[in-house]
């Protein structure tokens, strides 16, 4: 069935819609990732503007990730304090990003932009995503040697998160976050929120692919409470630059956002039910062939000589 | 559909409802109105007439103008990059040349030129703010692009005559098009010469959700992406209670 997008100005199949939002929303549920980072790419692919591919993406993640920081803030896995603090942070990077967004789309620029962004991230982790679970599928075969290396890459991770640590006390505004045990400077959380905030405005992600890992790894917070927060700072951060790009951009298509809403709440109960049953480490071999195809299709795109140099679209009317 | 026509068109000739005769030419079209609803996929519209004399006809539709952009990649070391764009604020959205014969046999260039009878004249007056220095070919594009996507149409066999006295055409528009006031200018061709013209007009209007969603949030976007952001969280959340998900994301 045919629909018209008010906003993409365009004809999509209402099925193929939903289907892509359950494609990511089974992926999501199965490896546990947010699939902000494939939803672009496949709408730039089906031919909606990229500032409308963007602009809904981050309107998709509202939805989305509605649900989930509900969940974690009736079990108490928010940490507020630091919560506030990265929304400060990526709030004025999302704003400062949709007007970027606005200037660049105005000159023309902004589906390059995207396009280069999104072949650069999705290459990268893409590519590590595939050595990483490469290398756990032919580990499981011969498990001691996965546990040596895996004990060797937490130390890894332990070095440079405790000089992380250091360098951050020198930092001015220190402040005590007492539900993520720990002292840090304001200028830490401020700085990371305002990069993730920047990345929704520019490429439609949730940025919890950077945030949970530095979380993690260099502030060493509870994993638990990294998950419930990163949500709840998604959700508002998405949820401002959602309605920003909408007032500044006029991009957020309703009827895209939606179908894709519905679409990825049904593919994420599938996919957490299926991922009990299917072997982890395929899984994430799966998506990251996924995720490198997705960036090798965007860069064969910009290289492949076009039919017309030319293209038109509709404004209005 | 032909017989039907021809039996309205006898009828309207018998009792003068038709569009008064100017100099040998009269027309009717079947409907003046269009309606494009949710399940629209396009619709056809019937012109027909008669000619009191041997001739030929012309038809041109033409709708409303539309804003669009145009944009135009160049190639950077390996890549094919959007290098310009331009927006054109009132491009013609569609325009439809239809007619009995090759257009170009009907009529010379001058006359052609004079009533705005070729999709290349139909661009000619389109002025733009800024041109950029890549794209001087804007026009030639536009016309490529429009044809490409068959809103911009010349066709010499679109029109039929019956024994040299009635004619008929039936138009077809496609299931995408801007709204508003349709032209139907219909010209009757004598020796390459335009004897008779005559105006109809065709109203499209659009009565659905999107044209309502997509005014909404042209006009308010401030109200509207507060209120859409909002419905989306409440939706997700919904539909994560439903669904009975527990705090995967």
């Amino acid at each position: 069935m045919e629909i018209f997008l008010p906003i993409a100005h365009m004809d999509v199949n209402l099925w193929m819609i939903l289907l892509f939002g359950g494609v990511v929303g089974l992926l999501s549920g199965l490896v546990g990732v947010g699939g902000g980072f494939l939803i672009t790419p496949l709408l730039i692919f089906i031919g909606v503007p990229p500032i409308v591919s963007v602009a809904t993406g981050a309107a998709q993640i509202v939805g989305t990730s509605a649900a989930g920081s509900y969940a974690h803030w009736r079990l108490g896995n928010i940490d507020f304090g630091m919560a506030i603090f990265l929304l400060l942070g990526s709030w004025t990077g999302g704003i400062v990003g949709v007007y970027v967004a606005r200037a660049l789309h105005q000159g023309g620029d902004f589906g390059n932009i995207v396009t280069f962004l999104y072949v650069g991230l999705l290459g990268v982790v893409g590519s590590s995503m595939l050595i990483e679970s490469l290398r756990a599928v032919r580990g499981s075969a011969a498990a001691v040697a996965a546990g040596a290396k895996g004990t060797a890459d937490a130390k890894d991770g332990g070095g440079l998160g405790s000089r992380f640590v250091a360098f951050a006390e020198r930092l001015p505004l220190q402040h005590e976050f007492p539900v993520s045990g720990l002292r840090t400077s304001l200028l830490v959380p401020i700085i990371l929120g305002a990069a993730v905030g920047v990345l929704t405005s520019l490429m439609g992600v949730g940025g919890g692919f950077i945030m949970v890992p530095v979380m993690i790894y260099l502030l060493k917070m509870p994993t638990k409470v990294v998950v419930g927060t990163s949500l709840f700072q998604l959700l508002f951060t998405t949820a401002v630059v959602s309605a920003m790009q909408a007032g500044v951009n006029h991009a957020v298509d309703p009827f895209l956002a939606l179908l894709l809403i519905v679409g990825s709440a049904i593919g994420t109960q599938w996919g957490t039910r299926l991922s009990v049953r299917l072997p982890a480490e395929r899984l994430r071999l799966v998506l990251a062939l996924v995720v490198v195809v997705v960036a090798l299709k965007m860069l064969a795109d910009i290289l492949v000589t076009p039919q017309d140099i030319y293209d038109l679209s509709v404004l209005r009317g | 559909m032909r017989t039907v026509a021809l039996t309205m068109l006898l009828l309207a000739a018998v009792f003068g409802s038709a569009h008064a005769a100017e100099r040998g030419l009269v027309t009717q079209i079947g409907t003046d109105h269009v309606n494009v609803t949710t399940r629209f996929a396009g619709q056809k519209i019937l012109i027909f007439g008669a000619l009191s004399r041997r001739g030929q006809i012309l038809i041109k539709v033409s709708s409303p103008a539309q804003p669009v952009a145009l944009s135009r990649k160049a190639q950077y070391g390996p890549f094919w990059l959007n290098s310009d764009k331009m927006v054109i604020s009132t491009a013609p959205g569609l325009i439809y040349l239809l007619a009995s014969a090759p257009v170009g046999k009907l009529l010379d260039e001058a006359q052609r030129r004079r009533y705005g009878l070729t999709l290349h004249h139909a661009v000619a007056h389109l002025s733009v703010p800024h041109v950029p220095a890549g794209m001087k070919d804007w026009r030639e594009a536009l016309i490529r692009a429009k044809r490409r996507d068959g809103y911009y149409r010349e066709d010499g066999s679109a029109v039929s005559l019956v024994r040299d006295r009635l004619f008929y055409a039936s138009v077809e528009l496609p299931a995408k098009i801007p709204l508003g006031r349709y032209d139907l200018e219909i010209y009757l061709i004598r020796d390459g010469r335009i004897v008779s013209r005559q105006l109809r007009t065709v109203n499209v209007r659009e009565v659905r959700l999107e044209r309502w969603v997509s005014d909404v949030a042209q006009d308010h976007p401030w109200l509207f992406g507060v209120a859409f952001t909002l419905l989306a969280m409440a939706l997700g959340l919904v539909l994560g209670i439903a669904l009975r998900r527990d705090g995967e994301s």
